[in-house]
């Protein structure tokens, strides 16, 4: 019954659509004749004059309205793959009355329950625990409602959420406006040519294991220019909030005419809708089939690495035509284990090597900063760059704040974390040069870059390092052209086995870009 | 045992006395909403923390009482502020019903003697209903040991967190009785969530006043 009336109501849309179609076919023809008339017009009717101005308006009329036309059908085009609730739905429909008859909506059950086994339409959630029922007044039964996106606004098992599609729409090329005039080194060029490739014929997976400072970014402008040109839709995501605050910048300056837009937990533009997006990984939760190409950068970092609920998400926003770019300087072996196409860089753009870590024992037991510690400052304020004191804890950072202080009147220092206020401004103000010494937790371990910065990692054995995190914080280090030295330190109370094999692996990756 | 919140799980300790008890939910210590009861010296109608424990400023200008006196357990400041939103607004059901037996000790210490006192939760229009799929009062009446009974409907309004006080005093009254409901006998104690200019209170207690019940009073989570 159900299936017949969703078939009735399909039918229905797609006879919709048709009609549509031909009312714009039929103005595209009746504007082709008017401007062919025009052309004849000198010859046919010269001594009317007024005739021909009438011609003349009505021509600039058909035009305007099919600009209008053509705007709306990419704000038409820019709705496809989304998934919103009621509520959602009825704000689109407020701002567009004749949203059903270009948009094939359909509807999906919030909550599947299939033997017992429930799983949330939205961010596919499959863990019991998760659900939790409750009274609902509306259909007096017991539902149940999803915490693991609550945040989102919440789901229950008696509403549906709407997918919306437009099934057979021409791709149309973008103008991307793209200046882009640094040069590649080879290896760059290599990992470019590759991803353009991959893009162009439409394969599935790539990986791109580059390491920290090789350049990653640079990389990807040109497959994206080439996506875009084609007409495909294209979405950058990554885990952290900072590497996208920071990505953004960059892009507008490349693509210049392509209107970005960058969703963020908290940020303006999560409403919108763009042919390039900027997102970090949770706000793919919005999108399924939406993307052609679909870029995760760091797609090792905390949290997209262990969630497979955001995996899942991603890989449902991608169409089944689209091709997947994962980037990353530290791949887990999961990924590495399966073996996708890879492209490897081992040296950075600068071509300088890798700096490599020194470790040394410390006790922390008496005192967050410790004599060692504390000396090495001294001795690194000398060659005058500033300083990344990494730390486990946002406990930690605010413990050690005051005996930074203490100990180095002369000189500002602040810290940063995830719950600070100031987040953004801190780091900014870093980046200027204004702060010396920033304490900072795990945030700003990748993604970010600094000119020229010493890294010390104070509590190197707690979990939160692991080999990766370790690596991608020596990468700090060293990034710029003008100094790409810059000294790493590690300290801790047991040599863990992530420290070593962080070390390690930097050793290999020189090795590696030596041989090169 | 899971955070409601930020959904960490939580260790729980194994004892003999944990073995019966299968809490799977409640809030982890980063997470705990920092309530504060009211205690001392209380306003003897609304309830309000006032230090000398005389009748306050609102409840001496109010004409026309049917209501006995209200209380209230938690003071209605920004950790109760932010619970409540996170229930009302955000839709999470499960956001207050950790704090069950607090809820039940709160009414138990106001209203113990009591005993044949039947709940009556404030009711939510049918339109807030469409959108909320629960009413907020109806759930705090649900964590109390003691029958509750829907016995009132309201007419559409706005939300009343969006006006001024001075609107709030002249709205006409917007509830009316259940049809082909019987009235209870005993005491009835009205259950919201708060209290804050006591509009709402009073006119749900004027409707049961005329229906005529002698003994209405109101409990209330903050004040």
């Amino acid at each position: 019954m159900l299936k017949q009336l969703d078939q009735s109501i399909r039918m229905v849309n797609h006879y919709i659509n048709q009609q549509w179609l031909t009312v714009k076919k039929s103005v595209i023809t009746s504007s082709k004749r008017i401007q062919s008339l025009t052309k004849q017009g000198p010859t046919l009717v010269k001594e009317s004059n007024a005739k021909k101005s009438l011609i003349a308006k009505q021509t600039d009329k058909v035009k305007t309205t099919l600009k209008q036309l053509e705007a709306i059908e990419d704000t038409y085009l820019l709705l496809d793959g989304l998934l919103v609730t009621h509520e959602q739905l009825g704000i689109l429909k407020k701002q567009r009355p004749d949203l059903n008859q270009v948009i094939d909506i359909r509807a999906l059950p919030a909550i599947t329950k299939t033997r017992g086994f429930m799983q949330c339409a939205r961010c596919l959630n499959t863990d019991r625990a998760l659900f939790l029922p409750f009274p609902c007044g509306k259909c007096h039964k017991t539902d149940w409602y999803c915490l693991n996106c609550l945040k989102y606004g919440r789901l229950a098992s008696c509403q549906t959420l709407f997918h919306l599609t437009i099934q057979h729409h021409q791709t149309k090329p973008l103008q991307t406006g793209f200046q882009f005039t640094s040069t590649l080194t080879p290896h760059q060029e290599r990992a470019s040519d590759q991803l353009v490739n991959a893009i162009q014929t439409n394969e599935r997976h790539l990986l791109i294991h580059a390491v920290c400072g090789a350049g990653k970014t640079e990389m990807l402008f040109r497959g994206i220019n080439q996506a875009l040109l084609t007409g495909k839709r294209v979405c950058v995501a990554t885990p952290r909030q900072d590497v996208i605050k920071e990505l953004l910048p960059r892009f507008q300056a490349v693509f210049t005419d392509v209107p970005i837009i960058c969703q963020y937990g908290g940020s303006d533009d999560n409403h919108k809708r763009a042919w390039l997006t900027l997102c970090t990984t949770h706000q793919l939760i919005r999108y399924k089939l939406a993307f052609d190409v679909l870029i995760i950068d760091e797609v090792d970092a905390f949290p997209y690495h262990n969630d497979q609920h955001l995996i899942k998400q991603a890989a449902r926003a991608l169409k089944d035509t689209g091709t997947f770019i994962y980037l990353s300087a530290t791949p887990r072996p999961a990924l590495v284990k399966k073996r996708y196409p890879t492209c490897f860089v081992p040296v950075r753009y600068h071509g300088h090597p890798l700096p490599v870590p020194r470790p040394y024992f410390t006790s922390f037991k008496h005192t967050p900063l410790p004599k060692n510690v504390r000396e090495a400052i001294t001795n690194e304020r000398e060659n005058n760059r500033q300083l990344l004191i990494f730390v486990a804890t946002i406990k930690q950072a605010e413990a050690l704040l005051p005996h930074v202080q203490a100990a180095y009147p002369t000189l500002t220092i602040e810290a940063v974390h995830a719950r600070s206020e100031k987040r953004k401004a801190l780091i900014d103000e870093f980046r200027l040069r204004t702060i010396d010494i920033l304490i900072t937790t795990t945030i700003l371990e990748r993604g970010v870059t600094f000119p020229s910065v010493d890294v010390f990692v104070l509590q190197a054995d707690h979990d939160v390092f692991d080999e990766a995190a370790l690596v991608q914080i020596a990468g700090r280090a060293g990034r710029s052209k003008d100094d790409p030295t810059g000294s790493v330190q590690f300290y801790f109370e047991t040599y863990t086995k992530a420290i070593r094999k962080s070390i390690k692996s930097i050793n290999k990756m020189n090795v590696l870009g030596e041989r090169l | 045992m899971k955070c409601l919140i930020c959904l960490t799980d939580m260790n729980q300790a194994i004892s003999w006395q944990s073995l019966g008890k299968r809490q799977r939910y409640g809030y982890c210590a980063d997470c705990e909403p920092k309530l504060k009861l009211i205690t001392g010296p209380v306003c003897p109608d609304c309830g309000r923390h006032v230090s000398t424990g005389a009748m306050c400023h609102d409840c001496k200008e109010r004409r026309g009482k049917s209501l006995s006196y209200n209380r209230s357990l938690y003071h209605y400041d920004g950790a109760s502020k932010a619970l409540l939103t996170l229930c009302k607004y955000r839709y999470h059901y499960h956001a207050l019903t950790p704090l069950k037996r607090e809820i039940n000790q709160g009414f138990l210490q106001h209203y113990g003697k009591l005993k044949q006192a039947t709940l009556v939760p404030v009711p939510v229009s049918t339109k807030r209903m469409e959108e909320r799929l629960f009413n907020q009062a109806a759930l705090i009446a649900s964590l109390i040991n003691r029958p509750a009974l829907s016995l009132l409907d309201k007419h559409h309004t706005g939300k009343q967190a969006l006006k001024t006080r001075q609107e709030r005093l002249d709205l006409a009254n917007p509830f009316y009785l259940t049809e082909g409901k019987s009235l209870p006998k005993g005491p009835i104690v009205l259950i919201d969530d708060v209290y804050t200019t006591g509009t709402t209170i009073h006119h749900a207690a004027n409707v049961l006043k005329t229906a005529g019940i002698s003994e209405i009073y109101s409990f209330t989570l903050a004040r």
